[in-house]
């Protein structure tokens, strides 16, 4: 497996965490979402992948989104995290480093119960 | 057919509004121009891609054309043979007449059904118009 390549499971995982702490960082359009997530090392995450993410996420009312004009070019999709969206990014950024201590853990003493038994 | 073409019918086998079909594809029209990838690429098979997206409730108005189109012939073959039976003859020629003009009428606004949902909206066609 290609080092920038990930398990689709893992991909499908932490792909809303990673993509509102990109908007997190300021408003963005889908190819700055998609390049982000590349220079990142979460590989080449397609357009047919975030958008219905996006989508699903402005239903849920964390993100919004403007069309821009940017002539001569295509109209830009802009999407920016709204109140709710920053509060949801910071709650599951929280559980995510509890996790992230929880599976270290658990990958350092794997049979530490066991033994006990 | 292109790929847009695809898309929307995708889009309105599944029922998703109008609306939603012009935004789906302003996007993948926006992303495949800023990464010069064909929308095949970035979004894979139209027909998967739509898949993606929930299932609306309202038919497209051409589906919707159809099936009233389907309803009233069926109306008129049934009505003509009942006429016919209470009259206690056997099918006659002009009424099998009628079936098969009403079938053909039939093939036609499918066909022509077929056609206009698989048309781009006229909202997205242009790149001015996208924002609007």
């Amino acid at each position: 497996m290609d080092e920038t390549e990930w398990s689709s499971g893992w991909l499908r995982a932490v792909l809303p965490l990673v993509s509102l702490s990109i908007l997190a960082r300021g408003e963005a359009h889908g190819y700055v979402i998609l390049r982000t997530l590349g220079s990142l090392g979460f590989g080449s995450v397609k357009g047919g992948t975030l958008y219905p993410f996006l989508a699903r996420q402005q239903e849920l009312g964390l993100v919004d989104h403007r069309w821009e004009i940017d002539s001569p070019g295509p109209a830009r999709k802009v999407f920016w995290l709204t109140d709710r969206g920053r509060r949801e990014f910071e709650r599951l950024a929280s559980e995510w480093r509890r996790l992230n201590t929880t599976v270290a853990s658990a990958l350092s003493h794997p049979t530490s119960e066991m033994e006990k038994k | 057919m292109s790929y847009y073409g695809s898309l929307a019918f995708n889009l309105r086998l599944r029922r998703v509004p109008e609306s939603k079909i012009v935004e789906v594809l302003r996007e993948v029209r926006e992303l495949s121009q800023e990464s010069g990838q064909e929308p095949e690429q970035q979004f894979g098979p139209a027909a998967t891609y739509a898949e993606k997206f929930p299932k609306g409730k309202v038919r497209s108005l051409p589906t919707r054309l159809a099936v009233g189109c389907l309803a009233i012939a069926i109306a008129i073959t049934a009505v003509d043979f009942i006429l016919t039976m209470t009259r206690e003859t056997h099918l006659q020629v002009g009424s099998v007449r009628v079936i098969f003009v009403l079938l053909a009428i039939q093939v036609v606004v499918v066909i022509a059904a077929i056609i206009a949902d698989h048309r781009v909206p006229p909202e997205f066609r242009t790149a001015s118009e996208a924002t609007r």
